[in-house]
């Protein structure tokens, strides 16, 4: 359970495995690194490095009242890897960490090998219904709600133990998790930017995510010059919990494959 | 990012360690335990220390930092001693607020630990001195050959067929073989924190003006003294002399090893290193 004092905030992090490849996780909204647990478990640790941190607002690290934006995280993002040093690194992120990943990548593309982007926030931003601004601060108030908003989105995973420590990492994560920062996807937009990237680059979507539209990330793929889309049927919008299997499997493919090097 | 401006210039820093004794950002971390310093060598910076942070920061909160000249610190184009680096690093450890601290330095780092302990004894605890020298007169330098390959190095400005052919001034031939992957890992960090020509000169120029021999047997904090003992860029020979001038010291040698021991050898390195400070937290009475 290792912390980095990243200038601005503690940053707590699980590290695992020895092998040559380092895969970086960044978590969605309203989560935590536990939401790699069960994809990491798969990645056999003689062949990766992985480093799952727990962002700002979420899980063990710092919980600042201010810096809730994805430039800000993105910032964090940067400095931790740069703390870490992690010289060449695959980069994956699910939901809001897609956006982080992505922007981070775009700022500083030399030390990401590759970049996996699992139900991205897309890169011309996210309008949430306004129905679900209230519903969020239910959520806060009643686990009950919580763990039913949760169901919603992960489908297809299993309502067990570790089902619940999700829903409790949802509850503690700061106020503006619930508002703020999910409103303030709205404004988001590099899609002009894609253009730039040269990383190799797959995007994930599970067909049955109820947040992220599936024609965004096509207009994003469309854009980013060695990309491609996979979608995983019957899935939610996080493959990596409701499919760790086949998503380690699919990382794993991707990643050998565009590491040549190898 | 975590920057601190110390002795007039601004320093990048890492504070890695478990959550209670990092403090809250900003505040003072004196409560703590006694948290481990790490001082690079010549051109190098926080980054070197890649082998020893995931363990250390286990048992101390351990601090690496960027030299002036290196990184993301200041790059001032005026004359470096070692003396005013060894300010830089007390005026860094006061500006978090620490009182004492262990301190372990690499080659120049080290020159800059030795600075460190003697103008300011009441900061150090215990000493750490890997692949370093006294300097001067008496102490023992690389071959010809090998300093014209350092130089050949700087010329290529991190051609990467060029920073591999001086692996072997730092790494032995057995562990290149054995572990290609760190030695991958190795040339990614150094290929992307490569020092500027400048700030190498004027680091380069800081070592040449250093000397401590005379000055040794007033050195207080109990000492351990490591070497690869096949380094060609401070031969081993120097360790020795180390060992024989400090009042308090005990000396590791590694066979083998040559200029990097703390990548090469970094398991027998890091269980040597915390076995030493561990038995000098647990035989002095906390003040």
């Amino acid at each position: 359970m290792p912390f980095v004092h990243t200038g601005e905030i503690r940053m707590h992090y699980e590290i695992s495995g020895e092998g040559r490849e380092t895969i970086l996780f960044v978590h969605g909204n309203l989560a935590s690194g536990r939401w790699w647990e069960k994809v990491i478990a798969f990645l056999p640790p003689h062949r990766y490095h992985t480093v799952a941190p727990d962002l700002r607002g979420c899980g063990q690290s710092d919980k600042p009242e201010t810096g809730y934006t994805v430039t800000e995280m993105a910032g964090d993002l940067r400095a931790f890897a740069e703390a870490l040093h992690l010289a060449r690194f695959h980069l994956v992120g699910h939901s809001l960490g897609g956006a982080i990943a992505l922007l981070t990548c775009l700022e500083n593309p030399r030390p990401v090998k590759t970049l996996t982007l699992v139900d991205p926030v897309p890169a011309d931003g996210l309008e949430l219904p306004e129905e679900l601004f209230p519903l969020m601060q239910e959520m806060r108030r009643n686990r009950d709600v919580m763990r039913e908003g949760l169901h919603s989105f992960l489908p297809s995973a299993p309502t067990d133990g570790y089902f619940e420590q999700l829903v409790d990492d949802c509850l503690q994560c700061h106020a503006a998790c619930f508002s703020d920062l999910p409103r303030g996807l709205a404004a988001l937009d590099f899609s002009d930017r894609l253009g730039e990237l040269t990383v190799p680059t797959l995007i994930v979507w599970g067909e049955q995510d109820p947040v992220i539209p599936l024609n965004a990330l096509k207009r994003m793929q469309e854009r980013m010059a060695h990309s491609r889309l996979e979608i995983f049927p019957g899935v939610g919008h996080a493959p990596p919990v409701e499919q760790p299997e086949v998503f380690s499997r699919l990382l794993m493919r991707f990643v050998e494959n565009a590491s040549p090097d190898r | 990012m975590p920057w601190i401006n110390a002795n007039d210039v601004r320093l990048y820093y890492e504070l890695h360690g478990a959550k209670e004794s990092l403090g809250h950002p900003g505040e003072s971390l004196g409560s703590m335990g006694i948290p481990l310093l790490l001082i690079a060598g010549l051109g190098f910076g926080a980054w070197s220390w890649f082998r020893q942070i995931p363990v250390f920061s286990h048992t101390f909160t351990t601090i690496a930092f960027d030299n002036r000249g290196v990184g993301q610190s200041d790059q001032p184009d005026s004359p470096y001693t070692i003396r005013m680096m060894a300010e830089d690093a007390a005026a860094l450890l006061r500006g978090l607020g620490i009182e004492r601290a262990h301190v372990l330095g690499h080659s120049m780092g080290g020159y800059i630990a030795q600075e460190l302990a003697l103008h300011h004894p009441e900061l150090v605890v215990g000493l750490v001195l890997v692949s370093t020298s006294f300097g001067g007169k008496n102490a023992v330098l690389m071959s010809p050959e090998t300093a014209t390959q350092m130089r050949a190095e700087l010329e290529a400005e991190g051609a990467e067929a060029v920073l591999r052919k001086g692996l072997s001034l730092r790494l032995s031939d057995s562990f290149i073989a054995e572990r290609p992957d760190i030695v991958d890992q190795f040339l990614a960090l150094r290929s992307t924190h490569l020092p500027t020509r400048i700030a190498w000169e004027r680091q380069f120029a800081a070592c040449l003006g250093f000397e401590t021999e005379s000055r040794l047997a007033a050195l207080q904090a109990p000492t351990l003294i490591l070497t690869g003992d096949d380094d060609p860029i401070v031969p081993a020979e120097n360790s020795r002399l180390l060992a024989e001038r400090i009042p308090d010291a005990q000396l590791v040698l590694f066979p083998g090893a040559r200029h990097l021991v703390f990548i090469e050898r970094a398991e027998e390195f890091n269980r040597t290193v915390i076995k030493f400070l561990n038995a000098l937290n647990r035989n002095r009475p906390p003040l």
